[in-house]
């Protein structure tokens, strides 16, 4: 019988000219789409690779010459290159650790029942939607020594008794990068985490408490594991804008004092721009396509993989 | 299998572009003006008024447009008020009309070198004091000669200081047109330096003597302060070299100093006045606008400041009378050449101009006709105009913004101390290399470097660093043995 039906459903298919045939169409009609992707990201993207092989500088007051991996063996020789990526990636990651745990936090909030609990995911929402020129300057100035006014209720509070140069020092200039990144990408946390406590069922975290579990062992074992696609794809998506973050950072601190926020966009962005270096500057760009490309893989499994 | 991972490889690919553009940035922040030139460029140079010559109106025909890039040169309401004044240019040039475009200080650089790369270079611009070398080292500047020439048929030449003129000679070339060079100065409060019956200092000790009495961190107050980050904070920096007789060329130009015992006295002194905290805590991020907040608001005794627009707002905020102008203060190895220190910057046009003889024409009106934003209040544009009769004209000095401007002339410039930032060279071997400083933020660098570097760092160390790199970039830039 199985072979009887095979046989009749096979002519019907391959009658089709090839011109017909869904594959075909579906080819064609996103031919559009590929031209414009390809014109304005992937080709500028091999000619950037491209350029990383050559001695290449923005004013070409020089011969142009290939130089093979000449650029990539001094990007990894380069220590002050090494200094920028581990900060890039401290500054990726603690921005994805901080801002995962107060999302979280405040997603357990938000999904309390609680009055005016729509005006709070409103208000929740406005350092996500504050664009970064404004996010930026608006820390700045609350950062100030002087007139800032986190220092103000510092020291109003007795906390401290002289003000604090946040953005004065290396250390305080790091960790104030990640702070402001963290109260930008928090409520993206937050929002994606909501959804997925909402999707959480009542009658399985009930059967939870049924069989004797306390709030702690429910959230553990019940809520936990229904987030964990949802949790690896909002760190993973944060993670990818953080570590390619340029205006947060450039606005905040201009990479100062001395050097000691660049992160790898800066540092090609100098090196491109400021240095003329195009050649060196795309290499260390490339490196870092490289390092993405390896963790957007990571995230299309995580988004492809079924649901647990 | 092989596929799906090309299609995994190709979207993961699209999603990075994509991405990548999500994160993307909007264009950042800082990089102003520095000029160089030569000592004697600075002197006094009387010269009576006289009007600006007449020109021939260019010929009729098709109007050409000229793409003039003005770096804000000036308070808040100097891009609207040069825009109007751009507009004039017909009632002479009835074929020349300037598209008349506003360039924030903030990455004047990349700005200029991208725009120059891709061919999209301005016919004229403004730009820092050694844009106009730099550019004309690769061919990018066209020679304005013939400008020159005839100012000097008609006379106008004798209105400049010629000095400042010749400056941008380069190769046979004039690269630019100077129209005002910028002084970085001291002000002190003298109602408090009076009130506690202190002399204004005079050296760096009574600097530091001063500062530490004035120093009240619990009250908000502050012995000195200046800016270390943006625009200003760069190109201020090396006033502390001039304090005390330094620089970081020889003094035949033809090699870099940066290590040379005056600039060591220097990072010295500025870390000892850290040590002993009479800077405000954030002093290390500071932009010019937080220095002149500082000041306005009670809160430091001593500020070192970009003349112009930071000297109008403190005037502006009513504390004209109490920050006096300070003379320059002595450093221990001055010798008696110690100086402030100044910018000269020059207006330039561009071969990539297809309309070189309008561009020249447009560049020599605005430089015969910036009188008028000069004598604007609100324009409030920055530093001191290359032009003596307008510098000597009661419009001038009556309406100027910078009540100090009058102090520095008299009590600075006309005493031969004020320095331009190749001193003690006279002309040098690397002006791509002295562009590259400026521009790539050496001096907002080593600024912070001195404010944070550990005691294990030495101001030598900071200094030789400078002077390694410089060296690689010389040979680099400007092809230096």
């Amino acid at each position: 019988m199985k072979n009887t039906n095979k046989s009749a459903q096979k002519p019907a298919a391959s009658h089709k000219k090839f011109y017909q045939k869904d594959w075909f169409i579906a080819y064609i009609l996103l031919i559009p789409a590929f031209l414009f992707l390809f014109s304005i990201r992937l080709w500028p993207m091999v000619q950037g690779i491209g350029m990383s092989f050559t001695n290449r500088r923005l004013l070409n007051d020089r011969p142009l010459k290939f130089i093979a991996f000449d650029n990539y063996i001094r990007v990894f020789h380069d220590k002050e290159f090494w200094g920028v990526a581990g900060y890039t990636l401290a500054y990726a990651l603690g921005t994805v650790i901080c801002s995962y745990l107060l999302g979280l936090g405040v997603a357990l909030l938000m999904n309390m029942k609680i009055r005016y609990r729509g005006i709070f995911r409103m208000i929740l929402m406005i350092p996500w939607v504050v664009p970064g020129v404004v996010t930026a300057y608006i820390w700045k100035y609350a950062l100030n020594d002087q007139i800032g006014i986190i220092n103000i209720m510092l020291q109003s509070l007795g906390l401290i008794k002289k003000p604090i140069g946040f953005l004065a020092s290396p250390q305080g200039a790091r960790t104030m990068a990640i702070v402001v990144n963290v109260w930008k990408n928090y409520p993206y946390m937050a929002l994606v985490m909501l959804a997925g406590l909402q999707s959480v069922s009542e009658e399985i975290k009930d059967a939870a408490r049924i069989d004797g579990g306390g709030a702690l062992d429910v959230f553990r074992y019940v809520v936990m594991p229904e987030l964990r696609t949802v949790s690896m794809m909002c760190t993973t998506l944060v993670f990818i804008w953080s570590f390619n973050s340029f205006d947060s950072v450039f606005l905040l601190t201009g990479g100062g004092p001395n050097k000691a926020t660049y992160v790898m966009s800066i540092e090609a962005y100098f090196q491109a721009f400021q240095k003329m270096n195009l050649g060196y500057a795309t290499s260390m760009a490339t490196v870092m396509l490289i390092f993405m490309l390896v963790v957007s893989l990571f995230y299309m499994r995580i988004t492809s993989a079924p649901p647990d | 299998m092989k596929k799906k991972s090309v299609a995994l490889f190709l979207s993961a690919a699209m999603i990075i572009g994509t991405l990548a553009g999500c994160a993307a940035p909007a264009a950042p922040a800082a990089a102003p003006a520095d000029a160089p030139a030569k000592e004697e460029a600075v002197e006094e140079a009387p010269a009576e008024a006289e009007a600006p010559a007449e020109e021939e109106a260019a010929p009729s025909g098709e109007k050409v447009t000229i793409d003039f890039w003005d770096m804000v040169v000036g308070g808040d309401n100097y891009p609207a008020e040069a825009a109007e004044h751009a507009k004039k240019i017909s009632e002479e040039y009835p074929n020349i009309e300037i598209a008349y475009e506003s360039i924030p200080w903030a990455n004047r650089y990349e700005t200029f070198t991208t725009a120059i790369a891709s061919g999209q270079a301005p016919d004229m611009s403004t730009g820092g004091g050694y844009q106009s070398f730099q550019y004309a080292a690769s061919g990018e500047i066209l020679d304005v000669g013939s400008i020159v020439e005839e100012w000097k048929e008609d006379g106008t030449y004798d209105n400049y200081n010629t000095a400042m003129i010749d400056y941008f000679q380069y190769n046979g070339q004039q690269v630019g047109i100077p129209w005002n060079y910028e002084p970085r100065y001291m002000l002190y409060r003298a109602d408090w330096f009076e009130a506690d019956g202190i002399e204004p200092p005079t050296t760096w000790d009574e600097i530091m003597a001063a500062a530490e009495h004035f120093t009240d961190p619990a009250n908000g107050k502050y012995g000195l302060a200046y800016p270390t980050s943006g625009s200003s904070g760069n190109v201020l920096f090396n006033i502390w070299f001039g304090m005390n007789g330094g620089g970081i060329w020889t003094e035949d130009g033809q090699a870099l100093d940066w290590t040379n015992e005056k600039n060591v006295e220097a990072l010295d002194f500025i870390r000892e006045l850290n040590k002993a905290g009479v800077f405000p805590e954030g002093l290390g991020a500071y932009e010019s606008n937080e220095v002149v907040q500082l000041a306005v608001q009670d809160s430091v005794a001593m500020v070192i400041i970009v003349g112009g627009a930071s000297g109008a707002q403190i005037a502006e905020a009513g504390f004209g009378d109490k920050f006096q102008y300070l003379d320059v203060p002595t450093g221990p190895s001055a010798d008696g050449n110690n100086g402030y220190v100044t910018a000269i910057n020059a207006i330039m046009a561009y071969s990539q101009t297809e309309t070189p003889q309008e561009t020249k024409d447009a560049l020599k009106w605005w430089s015969e006709n910036m009188i008028d934003l000069w004598t604007s209040k609100t324009a409030q544009v920055s530093g001191i105009p290359v032009r003596n009769d307008w510098l000597q004209s009661e419009t001038y000095t009556s309406n100027i913004a910078d009540p100090y401007m009058i102090e520095c002339i008299n009590r600075t410039i006309n005493k031969g101390q004020m320095h331009t930032l190749i001193y003690p060279a006279s002309n040098i071997v690397g002006w791509q290399t002295q562009n590259a400083f400026d521009g790539e933020r050496w001096w907002t660098a080593l600024s912070q470097a001195v404010l944070t570097a550990d005691d294990g760092t030495s101001s030598l160390d900071l200094l030789q660093e400078r002077q390694d790199d410089g060296n690689e970039l010389l040979k680099e830039l400007d092809g230096a043995e």
